[in-house]
């Protein structure tokens, strides 16, 4: 049961303090993420820092213990209600004025029990007024030592034996103490006594009023004003802590004020209790909030205070960081409204001049700027980054005053101050050489410094556009409509591509000089710049020639305006895709009526591609913009492609021919005047030859080697220039590798190989050519397939069956060879045997004889075998050439049984295994005929070629 | 079965020698068979149609002067193909009167003045009277469009040629454009099947007789009398491919002036108007030579090698760099 009830209360509680809390986040209006991002932003937007943002500001939540086990009155809420943010600025600052205020004071009373402690070990204090009750002990000592303990009669009399009624009440303890010596004393002579006060008596008192537990309390004798709050739970926040009143028999005694207790440490006030006091506390009394930048931000309840500077004073006055002079009340009008009043908080002392104060007014305090100025801010690749005092005057050179405060690898063609518009609050960049401003104290790079400025030393290493992109960032933040982002983009051939904050009037080279200056290779041609129109925001295109910019032609050299972007080229930069983005704005820009000046270049030129059009734009500068003509470029004439508009609305095109060398007044010229969409296909000269041909000659040569040929070189005239065969020379066998023959080859081969597995699978499932047979083993097909695939070559070699020997003796158009790049040509010695391999009992090799045939040399290598597949055999002949024995001459024969072909010193004879045994499919055949043809002629050509 | 085989090789054998016989003697190879090419069928799907046969000119009087086009060449010379290879239909109008159409067309696009041109007539006879040594029969004189449209009238225009084939009514052309002073363009309007090798060589006999200096010669066997005359006054041929739908460009080369063009490329108002004016114009002036046509610039004298504007004005004007510059 008890275990229940607990459990309950457990749950209660929870469920309340859960509730207090979500009810509390709410109020204060910060939980949402959207809120926060917000005013960060807002924060960031305002504060015109130098480094970092301060984006983190402490939002102090007062949580203490009371918090949750108090419920916050309607004055804490209305006050929190009324810190709610009142405009723009305020609610950057309320960021740092605490968003809730509790009563001041009322915690005081919140950890305490409410069980009376008896208080029974303390010494009598002087002032305590004996009543009925009291006990006594008194201790008489003389020739007998007697103790007595005597309580105070409800008459206020203490009766002493042998000596009598003494009345003590009404009378302090000393006094009372004095009297009952006195009377023992006279009494009883010789005797002395010592009288103390053993066990108080309790006294009745009343707390009434807005007290937590109003009502009748029987308390220690020796209690005092705030024991007997405190013990009984304090002053309800409803109730005042500044006019506790005291009364007694109806008279006020006393009146407390907490306050003075609490930031004075004052308890005058705070007397003994006597039975039958009442103690009212009535309710609160005008209060006053204070909420920021002070020692004790609270809500205070007013007595005598009625101006600003004393509510200060009781919540214990400014922060270091408060800033006094633009503090803001709050009040509610007479008319029901809330206003606000500035006050300054900094005048102390006379009550006139300080802001007068009323009920319910909330007084806000805040903080000082955070911001630093008179101050300049070095930060880059140097060694002592941080804040610098700055004085009148102060030059870079002053804050720079060597090279030794640079890291290695510093640039000192560029460095960058990062300056505030006094004026305006917007950021701007000067950029100015550094090695100048450091080696020449009057030279104009060593500029005059301004208070918060940023001097931003770039190294050369890094990328320059992320050291700057908060510096962008700024920029871009700062940007409206009539102010465009002052940024300009520089991509491309350039040692820093990037965005770089706009130096207002710089020219194309010197822009280009900050970031890194012109790279070796780059285009001095052909460079662009795209420029947005500033009114209509169109973009376009300016072509402009570094070459002419460097000799100081201003036209090629223009002042940059925010929001360019400059490509610079070389040869080695994919130019389509770098100028891709703006080239396709300016054709989604196009309307009706335009043409999209976009013109294309294509063939010989080293970057073909779409090129933007610009107004004057001639072939000879969209030849330039491609990089140039390539070496193999044909340089008599191109094609221009036009588009021509009939009608205006009617497309065709025209094309039309470019001389690029001849002045031929009726022919179009590099001079001819583009218009958009015009496409330039430049031709490769006629048979270029991109990269020399060579051909490998090997074997029984009298010089071999690698041999370089020209075009349509054949054979016959090759072998002129090796000095002809050695006498050992072997040309039937000659071995002819064509390399566009070996990728044919492959390429089938490859492709068989692929369809292997499915064809396999096809035998597996169709039918035999005996419908009556029983269908192969499928163990079996899968061991031809493993077979096959362990057999086949790797690569295919490419042979050619060629007549070398009428190719070098005839040496005419029917017979001769026409040579390509990467032929090789091995003539082998003399072989005089005759090799058998496969499905024969003995595979090897025979002497040559020329009245053996293929059948003969079968047989001397002891005849096929069971699975081999005797009609199916192949002879390789030494020139390269496979024949069947089952040739077409061969079906003369009788029974169709093989012919015994005659065979060529050199060949190989081979006996296939019977792919009927294993697979009654007659595609099957196919295949396995090309492998087995592969595999005896790489078989044979391997101890050859190597 | 064998014996079938035997009789086909045989069969084919007979074939070969047959063919091989005919390769020897008349060599045929490399002369192609235009009479027989494949012909598109006449499925019109386009949805936009436009008027074959009547003809609304558009005059470019107007563009002339507007855009203050450059005149190309001094003479105008059009050779009007009408042989017995234009003896078809096309369009249900006899392919002999098309070509002469053609010109017409293109005389009542020409601007109204009057220019140094003649229209020559071809036909093919059968006994050819003239045999070189060449004549300079022909001759051009400045005319009107409307004296021009006059000559187109008759059956035959006043120079009128008769000989065996195209090709030599071309050498004759050749002799008259040879010895003009100033740039000239023909206009062959022919049929594609009359465009053989012969004629492609009496192209490039034309052209290199307006382009090579005095030192070339040629390699003709039976013209030993034609002396070379030298002439670089230049020379563009066009052609016009009547009797089919397609282009053809046979006559075109690399770099030399002049292209092909099938007759419905050209026929109608506005294309028409368009190859008058790629004929007879080189294309708008450029005084100040900045690129922008004068008709577009405004302001005319840009000084030479400044970055223009569309307009033609310069971009970055001077006088606005001084003021930011101070």
């Amino acid at each position: 049961m008890k275990l229940m009830t607990q459990f309950v209360l457990g749950f209660i509680t929870t469920g309340i303090v859960c509730t207090h809390v979500f009810a509390q986040v709410e109020r204060m209006g910060v939980a949402t993420l959207e809120d926060k991002q917000r005013r960060q932003a807002i924060v960031s937007a305002q504060t015109p820092e130098l480094g970092e943002v301060t984006s983190n500001l402490p939002i102090v939540i007062q949580r203490d213990e009371n918090d949750f086990s108090e419920p916050t009155t309607q004055l804490e809420q209305n006050v929190s209600q009324s810190l709610r943010p009142v405009s723009l600025e305020e609610e950057i600052l309320q960021q740092r004025v605490q968003s809730k205020l509790t009563l001041f004071g009322y915690d005081m009373f919140a950890g305490v029990s409410t069980t009376f402690a008896p208080i029974s070990d303390m010494p009598v204090p002087y002032d305590y007024v004996i009543g009925p009750g009291d006990t006594f002990t008194v201790q008489a000592f003389a020739a007998t030592n007697v103790q007595y303990n005597l309580t105070v009669t409800r008459e206020g009399m203490l009766l002493i034996p042998d000596a009598g009624a003494v009345t003590v009440s009404g009378l302090t303890f000393e006094e009372a103490k004095l009297a009952i010596s006195e009377a023992i004393e006279t009494k009883r002579i010789g005797i002395k006594t010592i009288v103390t006060l053993s066990e108080f008596r309790s006294i009745q008192i009343m707390l009434v009023g807005e007290v937590s537990k109003p009502g009748s309390y029987s308390v220690s004798g020796f209690s005092t004003l705030i024991n007997a709050l405190v013990s009984s739970g304090g002053v309800k926040r409803t109730g005042s802590l500044r006019n506790i009143q005291v009364k007694r028999h109806g008279k006020l005694i006393t009146t407390l004020d907490l306050y003075a207790l609490l930031l004075q440490g004052d308890d005058s006030a705070n007397i003994y209790l006597r039975q039958g006091d009442l103690i009212f506390v009535p309710p609160v009394g005008p209060t006053v909030g204070i909420a920021g930048e002070v020692l004790r931000p609270a809500i205070y309840e007013i007595s005598q205070e009625n101006n600003a500077a004393q509510i200060l004073a009781l919540a214990g006055g400014l922060l270091p960081t408060a800033n006094p002079k633009n503090a803001q009340i709050e009040r509610v009008t007479t008319s029901g409204m809330y206003t606000l009043m500035q006050a300054n908080l900094a005048i102390k002392g006379s009550n006139e001049t300080s802001a007068n104060v009323q009920n319910g007014d909330l007084i806000r305090v805040f903080p000082v700027l955070d911001k630093m100025d008179d101050v300049v801010l070095l930060s880059g690749h140097v060694l002592t980054p941080g804040g610098f005092q700055w004085f009148e005057g102060m030059r870079v050179s002053d804050l720079i005053h060597s090279k030794s405060i640079l890291r290695q690898g510093a640039e000192f063609d560029a460095a960058m101050i990062q300056r505030e518009d006094r004026t305006d609050k917007r950021t701007q960049a000067i950029y100015f050489n550094l090695q100048n401003a450091i080696s020449d104290k009057y030279t104009k790079d060593n500029l005059l410094l301004h208070p918060r400025d940023q001097v931003i030393v770039f190294d050369t290493h890094s990328p320059r556009a992320s050291q700057l992109s908060k510096v962008v960032t700024k920029m871009e933040n700062e940007a409206t409509a009539s102010a465009p982002v002052k940024v300009v983009d520089i991509k491309g051939a350039i040692p820093h591509p990037g965005t770089y904050p706009l130096h207002m009037g710089a020219r194309l080279l010197d822009m280009i000089q900050y970031a890194g200056g012109l790279e070796g290779g780059v285009d001095l041609e052909y460079a662009l710049l795209a420029r947005t129109d500033l009114i209509s925001d169109r973009l376009y295109f300016v072509r402009v020639s570094l070459k002419e910019a460097l000799v100081n032609n201003l036209d090629h050299n223009p002042i940059l305006q925010p929001k360019d972007k400059v490509f610079l080229f070389n040869q080695d930069i994919d130019r389509a895709s770098l100028i891709k983005t703006p080239l396709e704005r300016v054709k989604r820009e196009t309307q009706f009526g335009q043409q999209a000046p976009v013109v294309q270049v294509s063939g010989a030129v080293f970057h073909p591609g779409s090129y933007p059009m610009v107004p004057g734009m001639r072939v000879e500068d969209l030849i330039s913009a491609a990089g140039g003509m390539k070496e193999e470029a044909y340089g008599v004439a191109a094609t221009l492609s036009r588009q021509v508009l009939l009608d205006s609305e009617f497309s065709r095109t025209d094309s039309r021919a470019i001389s690029l060398t001849k002045s031929d007044p009726l022919l179009d010229t590099t001079n001819l005047i583009l218009h958009p969409k015009d496409h330039l296909v430049l031709r490769v000269k006629p048979e270029w030859v991109q990269s020399p041909q060579y051909v490998q000659i090997e074997g029984e040569i009298t010089f071999p080697g690698k041999y370089r040929i020209d075009k349509r070189e054949t054979l016959c005239s090759l072998m002129q220039k090796v000095g002809g065969f050695t006498e050992d020379a072997y040309l039937f066998g000659t071995v002819f590798l064509r390399d566009s023959v070996r990728q044919k080859e492959q390429q089938a081969l490859d492709r068989v190989f692929d369809q292997l597995e499915r064809l396999l699978a096809d035998a597996h499932i169709s039918q035999g050519v005996n419908k009556d047979e029983k269908m192969p083993k499928d163990q079996r097909a899968k061991d031809v397939f493993d077979v096959l695939k362990n057999m086949s070559p790797e690569k295919a070699l490419g042979r050619m069956v060629v007549d070398v020997h009428s190719a070098v003796t005839r040496c005419d158009e029917s017979s001769d060879i026409v040579l390509e790049d990467g032929d090789r040509i091995v003539v082998p010695k003399y072989q005089d045997e005759v090799s058998v391999i496969g499905q024969v009992y003995f595979p090897t090799s025979h002497k040559y004889r020329n009245d053996r045939a293929a059948l003969d040399y079968i047989g001397l290598s002891g005849g096929v075998k069971e699975l081999a597949q005797y009609e199916h055999a192949y002879i390789v002949q030494a020139n390269g050439e496979v024949m069947s024995v089952r040739s077409s001459t061969s079906s003369w024969g009788l029974f169709k049984s093989p012919a015994n072909v005659k065979v060529t010193p050199g060949s190989t004879i081979f006996v296939p295994l019977s792919v009927d045994r294993i697979n009654g499919r007659e595609s099957a055949e196919k295949w396995v005929d090309i492998f087995y043809k592969n595999i005896i002629s790489t078989a044979m050509l391997a101890n050859l070629l190597n | 079965m064998k014996l079938a085989q035997w009789i086909q090789g045989i069969v084919y054998l007979g074939l070969l020698s047959n063919l091989w016989g005919c390769i020897a003697t008349e060599n045929l190879v490399h002369v192609p068979e235009h009479s027989h090419m494949a012909s598109v069928d006449d499925y019109n799907t386009a949805l936009h149609r436009q008027t074959v046969h009547i003809f609304n000119p558009m005059p470019i009087d107007n563009r002339v002067a507007q855009f203050r086009l450059e005149p190309r060449v001094e003479h105008l010379v059009f050779v009007i193909d009408q042989s017995s290879a234009l003896d078809r239909e096309f369009r249900g109008i006899d392919t002999r009167f098309y070509a002469k159409e053609v010109i017409r067309r293109f005389v009542k696009t020409m601007p109204n003045q009057s220019f140094s041109s003649t229209v020559i007539t071809y036909n093919d006879a059968q006994n050819p009277q003239i045999f070189a040594p060449l004549d300079a029969r022909f001759s051009v004189a400045p005319l009107l469009p409307s004296e021009l449209e006059n000559a187109l009238s008759g059956d035959r225009a006043s120079q009128h040629i008769e000989v065996q084939t195209l090709s030599v009514a071309l050498d004759f052309v050749s002799e008259l454009v040879g010895n003009l002073a100033g740039p000239s363009a023909v206009v062959l309007v022919t049929a594609w099947s009359q465009i053989d090798e012969s004629v492609e060589h009496a192209v490039m006999r034309m052209r290199q007789r307006v382009s090579f200096a005095h030192n070339a010669h040629i390699l003709m066997p039976e013209s030993s009398a034609i002396n070379w005359p030298h002439s670089q006054a230049g020379l563009c041929f066009y052609t016009i491919g009547v009797g089919n739908r397609m282009s053809r460009s046979r006559l075109e080369n690399a770099d030399s002036c002049g292209f092909s063009a099938a007759v419905d490329k050209v026929a109608q108002s506005s294309t028409m108007a368009n190859f008058v004016e790629s004929v007879l114009y080189k294309g708008p002036a450029d005084e100040d030579r900045d690129g922008i046509y004068d008709y577009q610039d405004r302001c005319p004298n840009t000084q030479l090698g400044k970055i223009v504007d569309y307009s033609g004005c310069p971009r970055f004007p001077t006088n606005r760099f001084a003021q930011m510059e101070q």
